[in-house]
C-alpha cells in the first residue's frame, strides 16, 4: 500500500555540502505533517525538492497520489506553497494575486472571481479584493498567501515557515485557524518550521531533521516523550540531560542509566535496541520534575545556584552530584537552598548519545 | 567648531549646486526666449514674433537629418531594450564571470566620445575597409547608450525579488507566463529607462557621429554645422532646438515620474 | 539561497552577447593601441613597427593638448564634485518629496539636450555685446565690453560644468539613497559630529557613487567636441579638435597614438583610486 506522498532516498548536494542525505518522507492523505529542525537542517531544501524548485542529485522515488513527480517542473506539480515571506506579487491587487493560479489555468473571469472571493471569505478577508498588497498588514498578507495557494485546490499544501514573520499572538490565532481549515477541507499539509511549539500543537505527525538527515519521525507526543537522540531531546527543550551508561532492566525498554551521581530508571527511546554499558543520556523536562522530601525512586538533591522569575513560578538551577539541573517551582521559602526533585521513569527517556 | 565650519561650507556648496543646476537651464530658457524675438542674434530679446518659426517651417533642409535621427534613435532604443533586458536579468544570476562581463559592458563609459568615434572609425573603415553608413551610426550609438540602459536595468533587477518567480511557478505558470506576468511588469522601470536612454542619447549624440556618419547627416551634426558656420541660419536653430527641447523635456519628465513611482522614494 | 530555475537560456544569451560585444566594441579599442605603433600611408597600413607617431605628438605639442584638456576636465569634475555632493546629500536625505522629484527631473533633462544648442547660447550671452557685458556696462562695473569672457578657458569651463553636472549628482545620490538612514542616526547617536559622520559613514559608503560620478564627468568632459569648438575660439586646442584634425589629415596612426596616451593617463589616474579603495577596505577591516 503506497502513501499519498512518497519521497524515498532523496539526496541533494549544494556546493560541497550535503543539503539532504538519503531522506525518506511519506505523507498520508489528509495529514498535517510538520518538518521540524534548526536552520540549516535541510528542512526547507526538502520542501523545495517537493515543490520542484530543487532537483535532487539522487532520488529513488518521488510520487504524489501515485504519479511520478521527478521529471515535472514546478508549474506542473499538484502542490501549492505558502512561502516564508509570502512572495505576493507586489504589482497586482489582492484579488489578482489570489486568482493568479486560476488565470494561468485559463479559468473564466467570472469563475475566477467567484472562487477568489470564496477563498478570501474563508480566510476572513472579505472586502480586501481590490486592495493593494502594500496596504495590508503582515497577518493579512499571510492570509492572502494562504488564499492564493488554496484556490488552486492543490493535492498537497506546502507551508514554508508560515508563521516565521508574525508576532506571538497573531501566530497562535493562525495556528488554530490553519488546523481547523485543514481538518474541514481534508487537506494534506506539509509544514516546515523551527518552532517546536507550533510543531507539537498543530501536527498529526512530526519529522525532526538535523544536518540533512531525518533523525526521528512520530506523533508529537512520541517525539516529546521519547526523543530518539540527544539532539532531539535538546531540540524539544528537555534541558536536563544526564550522561552515563545503560544498565539493562527486566523489560526490553525498561533500562536504567548509571551516572556519577547515581542510577536512574527510565524508558528506552532509541530506535535501535539498547545494549549493556552503552553510552547514553537521560533527559527530563524541567516541568516534569516535582518537589519532594523523600529520596526514593529517581531523585536528585542539589544546592540552589540561581533562580529566575518565570511568571507562573520560578525556574531554579541546582548543582547536583549528577550535574546541573533546572526545575520549576510554584512557591519558595527564601531560607531553603537545598532541594530534592523526583520524576517517574516515564518522564525520563533514555537514549543513545549521538555519534558525532 | 569643525561642525559649524562644515555646515557653512556645505551650505555654500549646496547653493553652488543649485546655481549649477540653474546654469544648465539658463541657456535653454534664454534660447527659447530669443527664438520668439525679432532679432535673436543681437543677443537681446524683444520685438516678439513667431517669424523664425515660420521660416523654420519654410526651410526644408532640417527635415532629412531630423527623420534620420528619429529613425536612428528608434532603432537604438529598441536594440538597447533587446540587449539590456535579457543581459540585465541574467547577469546578476550568473555563477561566475559576473564582474568580468559587467566590466566589459561598462568599459565604453570610460572612453571619451571623440576617442570612441575615432577608434570605431579606424577599426571598421581603415583596418577592415567597410564603408560607414547607417549601421555604423547605430553601432556607435548603441555603444554609448547600452551601458546606461544596462545600469538602469540592473537597478530594476536588483529590486526584483526572485522568489516571486518561484511563487508563480508554484501556482502553475509556465516560464513564459512568469516572464510576461511577473518579470516584465516589475522590470518595467528598467525597460522604460533603457528605451528612453537609448532614444534620447542617440538623438543628441555628436562626437561619435562626427566620425562614423559616413555620407549621412544626423540632426545634431546638422545643428552643429549650422551653428558653427552659416550664421544667417542660426535663428532657425534656436527655434528647432526649442521645439526639440520641449519634446525631450516631456519625455524626461515622463521617465522620472514613471521611475519615481516604483523608485526608492 | 542558491536557486536553480528553468531560465537555462539566460546565462547563455548573456555570454553570447558579451562575446559579441567584446568582438564588435572592445576589439576596436585594442586595435587603436596596436595601430599607434605602426606606419601608415593614408588608408593603407604598413606593417612595420615605429615610435614615429609618438615622437610626432611630442614635436607638434599635442601632448600639451592632452594635458591641458585633462586639466580642464579635472577642474570641471572637481567643481561638479564640490557642488554636487551636498546637492546629492540634500536630494537623497533631506529634500521633501516634491522638491526631490522636481530637482531629479531638472537633472535628468540635460542628458537629452542637443550639445550644440545648449552651448550656442552661451556664445551670445558671453560675447562682447552679450548679456553679461551689457549688465556690467549698465552697472558701470566696466567701461568697455570685455572680450575675455568668451573664446578662452573660462568660457569652456562654464560650458562644460553645466551639462556634466548631473552626471556627478546622479550616481552619488543613488548610492546615498542606498544608505540606511538608521546608520546616520546611529552615528550621531554614538556621539559622532557632522564631520565624523561625513568622513566615517557617508563618504566610505558613497564611495562607489563618488567614483562613478567622477568617471562620468571627467570622461565626457575630456572628449567633448562641441564646447571647445563653439566657445574656445581656437586660442587653446583641445583633445577633440586635435584628434579630429589628425583624422581629417588621414593620420590615423597619430590619432590612435593620442587615444593610446589618453587611455594610459586614464589607467594611471585609476591607480590612486584603487590604492585609496584598498586603504579604505583595510581600515574598515581593521576597525
Amino acid at each position: 500500500m503506497s502513501s499519498f506522498l512518497e519521497a524515498i532516498g532523496i539526496s541533494l548536494v549544494r556546493g560541497s555540502a550535503n543539503a539532504l542525505e538519503n531522506v525518506d518522507l511519506t505523507v498520508e492523505k489528509g495529514e498535517l505533517l510538520t518538518i521540524l529542525g534548526p536552520s540549516g537542517s535541510g528542512k526547507t531544501s526538502l520542501l523545495r525538492v517537493l515543490g520542484g524548485f530543487e532537483t535532487p542529485q539522487r532520488a529513488d522515488r518521488l510520487r504524489i497520489d501515485g504519479e511520478d513527480m521527478l521529471k515535472q517542473p514546478p508549474h506542473r506539480r499538484p502542490v501549492a506553497t505558502v512561502f516564508q515571506h509570502y512572495a505576493l506579487f507586489p504589482h497586482l491587487p489582492v484579488g489578482a494575486n489570489v486568482e493568479y493560479g486560476l488565470r494561468v489555468r485559463k479559468v473564466s473571469r467570472e469563475q475566477r472571481r467567484a472562487r477568489a472571493q470564496q477563498a478570501l471569505a474563508l480566510l476572513h478577508l472579505e472586502g480586501k479584493y481590490d486592495r493593494r498588497i502594500d496596504e495590508l498588514s503582515g497577518g493579512e498578507r499571510q492570509r492572502v498567501a494562504f488564499a492564493r495557494a488554496l484556490v488552486t485546490e492543490p493535492k498537497i499544501l506546502l507551508l514554508d515557515e508560515p508563521m516565521g514573520a508574525l508576532d506571538e499572538h497573531l501566530r497562535k490565532a493562525l495556528e488554530q485557524e490553519i488546523r481547523t481549515l485543514q481538518r474541514d477541507l481534508g487537506m494534506t499539509v506539509i509544514q516546515v518550521t523551527h518552532g517546536r511549539e507550533e510543531a507539537l500543537s498543530m501536527s498529526d505527525r512530526v519529522v525532526v531533521m538535523n544536518r540533512g538527515r531525518v533523525v526521528q519521525t512520530g506523533a508529537p507526543r512520541d517525539i516529546f516523550d521519547r526523543p530518539a537522540t540527544k539532539f532531539v531531546a535538546d531540540f524539544m527543550g528537555l534541558t536536563n540531560v544526564l550522561l552515563g551508561s545503560v544498565v539493562l532492566g527486566a523489560a526490553p525498554d525498561a533500562v536504567s542509566l548509571q551516572t556519577d551521581g547515581g542510577r536512574f530508571d527510565g524508558i528506552w527511546s532509541g530506535s535501535a535496541p539498547p545494549s549493556q554499558g552503552q553510552p547514553a543520556f537521560l533527559a527530563v523536562h524541567p516541568e516534569r520534575l516535582r518537589r519532594t522530601i523523600t529520596c526514593s525512586g529517581n531523585s536528585l538533591t542539589g544546592r540552589l545556584r540561581g533562580m529566575t522569575y518565570a511568571g507562573v513560578g520560578w525556574m531554579v538551577d541546582l548543582e547536583t552530584p549528577a550535574g546541573q539541573i533546572s526545575a520549576t517551582i510554584s512557591r519558595h521559602d527564601a531560607s531553603e537552598d537545598i532541594m530534592t526533585f523526583t520524576w517517574t521513569p516515564e518522564d525520563g527517556p533514555i537514549g543513545p548519545v549521538d555519534v558525532a | 567648531m569643525t561642525d559649524r565650519v562644515l555646515q557653512g561650507v556645505s551650505r555654500v556648496c549646496l547653493a553652488g549646486g543649485f546655481a549649477l543646476t540653474g546654469l544648465i537651464y539658463a541657456p535653454v530658457v534664454w534660447l527659447a526666449i530669443l527664438s520668439v524675438s525679432g532679432d535673436p542674434l543681437s543677443g537681446y530679446p524683444g520685438g516678439w514674433s513667431l517669424r523664425w518659426y515660420g521660416a523654420l517651417a519654410q526651410d526644408g533642409s532640417w527635415t532629412g537629418p531630423m527623420l534620420r535621427s528619429m529613425g536612428l534613435a528608434t532603432i537604438v532604443s529598441a536594440l538597447c531594450v533587446a540587449i539590456a533586458l535579457p543581459v540585465g536579468r541574467s547577469l546578476p544570476r550568473l555563477r561566475r564571470g559576473r564582474s568580468l562581463l559587467a566590466a566589459g559592458f561598462l568599459i565604453p563609459l570610460g572612453v571619451p566620445g571623440t576617442v570612441m568615434g575615432l577608434l570605431l572609425f579606424t577599426f571598421y573603415r581603415v583596418v577592415l575597409g567597410v564603408r560607414m553608413g547607417n549601421w555604423s551610426l547605430v553601432l556607435a550609438h548603441v555603444v554609448l547608450a547600452l551601458p546606461f540602459a544596462l545600469i538602469g536595468m540592473l537597478i530594476a533587477v536588483s529590486r526584483f525579488d526572485i522568489g516571486l518567480l518561484d511563487a508563480a511557478a508554484d501556482l502553475g505558470a509556465s516560464p513564459w507566463r512568469r516572464f510576461l506576468d511577473i518579470e516584465c511588469p516589475l522590470l518595467m522601470p528598467g525597460i522604460v529607462s533603457a528605451a528612453l536612454f537609448g532614444f534620447l542619447l542617440s538623438f543628441t549624440e555628436l562626437p561619435r557621429s562626427l566620425f562614423v556618419a559616413g555620407p549621412y547627416q544626423t540632426l545634431p551634426l546638422y545643428i552643429w554645422a549650422e551653428a558653427s558656420s552659416r550664421s544667417g541660419h542660426v535663428p532657425l536653430i534656436f527655434c528647432l532646438n526649442t521645439l526639440i527641447t520641449l519634446v525631450s523635456a516631456s519625455a524626461a519628465a515622463f521617465m522620472v515620474l514613471s521611475l519615481g513611482r516604483t523608485g526608492p522614494r | 539561497m542558491q536557486l536553480r530555475r528553468p531560465l537555462a537560456a539566460g546565462p547563455l544569451i548573456t555570454w553570447a552577447v558579451g562575446a559579441s560585444w567584446a568582438v564588435i566594441v572592445l576589439t576596436p579599442l585594442l586595435t587603436g593601441v596596436g595601430l599607434s605603433v605602426l606606419r601608415h600611408r593614408g588608408f593603407r597600413i604598413v606593417w612595420s613597427l615605429t615610435t614615429r607617431n609618438y615622437v610626432d605628438l611630442l614635436e607638434t605639442g599635442r601632448i600639451g593638448v592632452i594635458l591641458h584638456t585633462a586639466a580642464m576636465a579635472a577642474l570641471v569634475s572637481l567643481t561638479c564634485l564640490v557642488c554636487g555632493f551636498p546637492l546629492a546629500v540634500w536630494l537623497a536625505k533631506r529634500a521633501p518629496g516634491w522638491a526631490a522629484q522636481l530637482v531629479w527631473m531638472c537633472l535628468t533633462l540635460p542628458f537629452f539636450l542637443d550639445p550644440s544648442a545648449r552651448t550656442l547660447v552661451l556664445r551670445l550671452v558671453l560675447g562682447t555685446n552679450g548679456l553679461v557685458n551689457g549688465a556690467l556696462l549698465a552697472t558701470h562695473v566696466v567701461v568697455v565690453p570685455q572680450r575675455w569672457f568668451l573664446f578662452d578657458d573660462l568660457a569652456i569651463w562654464l560650458g562644460l560644468v553645466g551639462p556634466y553636472f548631473p552626471n556627478m549628482v546622479w550616481p552619488i545620490a543613488l548610492s546615498l539613497m542606498l544608505i540606511d538612514d538608521g546608520l546616520i542616526d546611529a552615528s550621531h547617536d554614538l556621539g559622532a559630529g557632522q564631520w565624523e559622520t561625513l568622513r566615517l559613514v557617508l563618504l566610505p559608503l558613497a564611495a562607489p557613487g563618488l567614483l562613478g560620478g567622477l568617471v562620468m564627468t571627467f570622461i565626457p568632459a575630456l572628449g567633448d567636441s562641441v564646447v571647445p569648438d563653439l566657445l574656445g575660439g581656437g586660442r587653446h586646442e583641445y583633445l577633440a579638435d586635435s584628434i579630429f584634425s589628425l583624422s581629417t589629415a588621414m593620420n590615423y596612426a597619430g590619432a590612435s597614438a593620442m587615444a593610446t596616451i589618453v587611455f594610459t593617463l586614464l589607467g594611471l589616474s585609476c591607480l590612486p583610486v584603487m590604492l585609496l579603495r584598498r586603504r579604505v577596505v583595510l581600515r574598515q577591516a581593521g576597525a
